[in-house]
């Protein structure tokens, strides 16, 4: 019994070897993988006006004018030639920036664009006086090139200043500018 | 019934001792005869496989959208923004991919491997306030420039010299996106799956 065991299983063996396969051999295997899309959204940038750049009340003389400088800080505002502040003693008619919120993606860096001419107009009058020298200060950076930055919460605030001339004889008024302000990301 | 038995068990054991004797010659002959051909025996090499990688991921880049918009990165890498702010951070690029045949031992025998590919179907994602998908898949694999989520796409590796050979080949396509509130960062996973068709020998 065991030798024709092994007979049978020389047989096979033998068989199996010189048995021809063809010139091609099937490999059926397959593999997989997962590749991956990625794509970064950004929040919208939004900016909301907190207060207008405001000039106060305005008194200048009949044969000068004069010039008022309105900074980037709350209380930082000044008087040329012969213009002078029409305001009383502790009035609201004060003069101070521009402030604007602005809100996005954390820590991103934006850019401030107002375009031009900017224009100041008499609350009674009506009488429009361009806004020169325009600056423009993010909370944020401290800076004062038009560039700002979101913190970690996406949250900004930028002022801006300007000067007003305002010529000779002009009627006193209460002078406020519209300013088209545009921000974008950097 | 004794006899009968003791006269055929004497005429079978000397058919059974002359092949038992020369067994070990023909045993031998048989593995010379495998050798000498080549023929692939699993006691002396690896089964053969194919694999997939995914080498880099599609990136669609970093951008702005208002309502809804798209952005489309082809298999060349060129983009094209339809309602799309595109803004500075990740870099939009295709995703690459390589597959390899490994014969699974050293012979140098000159291959044609057939491969067919397939990409499933990929899912739509929500992050937040953001949601894509992707569609329109493009390859820079002849043939298939355009491939719709589960068609297959032939491939041959042709006159492979090498116990391993590779192709790699570039997967693009456009994301829809939609956005409510704030923003986020979409991961789409996109299944491919090879599979060898046939492995022919060269003369």
């Amino acid at each position: 019994m065991r030798n024709r065991l092994t007979v049978l299983a020389f047989t096979g063996s033998l068989g199996a070897a010189i048995v021809p396969s063809g010139l091609h051999a099937q490999s059926p295997s397959s593999s997989s993988a997962e590749g991956q899309a990625a794509a970064q959204v950004v929040t919208n940038l939004q900016v909301q006006p907190l207060a207008d750049l405001q000039f106060g009340a305005i008194v200048v003389g009949v044969g000068e004018g004069g010039e008022v400088v309105v900074g980037n800080a709350a209380a930082d505002f000044s008087y040329r030639g012969s213009a002078r502040s029409g305001c009383g003693q502790g009035g609201a008619c004060a003069p101070h920036p521009a402030m604007f919120q602005v809100n996005g993606e954390a820590s991103r860096a934006y850019r401030i664009t107002i375009a031009g001419p900017v224009l100041a107009r008499g609350q009674a009058s009506g009488v429009a006086l361009e806004v020169s020298a325009l600056t423009l200060f993010s909370a944020n950076i401290s800076g004062s090139d038009g560039l700002g930055r979101l913190n970690a919460d996406g949250a900004d605030q930028f002022t801006v200043g300007g000067t007003l001339l305002v010529p000779a004889a002009t009627t006193p008024d209460i002078f406020r500018a519209d300013l088209p302000v545009t921000v974008s990301y950097e | 019934m004794r006899a009968a038995i003791h006269c055929c068990h004497k005429k079978m054991v000397p058919v059974t001792k002359a092949v038992l004797a020369i067994a070990p010659a023909l045993n031998a002959l048989a593995l010379g005869l495998v050798l000498a051909i080549g023929w692939p025996l699993s006691v002396h090499g690896k089964t053969p496989e194919v694999s997939i990688t995914a080498d880099r991921a599609l990136h669609f880049g970093t951008f702005m959208v208002f309502g809804s918009g798209s952005r489309t990165v082809s298999a060349a890498g060129a983009v094209i923004d339809n309602s799309i702010v595109a803004l500075e951070g990740m870099a939009s690029a295709p995703a690459r991919f390589t597959v390899s045949y490994d014969r699974g031992n050293e012979s140098k025998h000159v291959l044609d491997i057939e491969l067919e590919l397939v990409i499933s179907s990929m899912p739509r994602i929500r992050e937040g306030g953001v949601e894509g998908a992707v569609a329109n898949l493009q390859t820079d694999l002849p043939g298939a420039a355009q491939v719709r989520p589960g068609e297959a796409i032939r491939l041959t590796l042709a006159q492979c010299r090498t116990r391993v050979c590779s192709r790699s080949f570039h997967v693009g396509g456009r994301l829809d996106v939609t956005r409510s509130f704030g923003g986020g960062v979409l991961l789409i996973p996109i299944p491919i799956d090879a599979a060898v068709i046939s492995v022919e020998r060269q003369r």
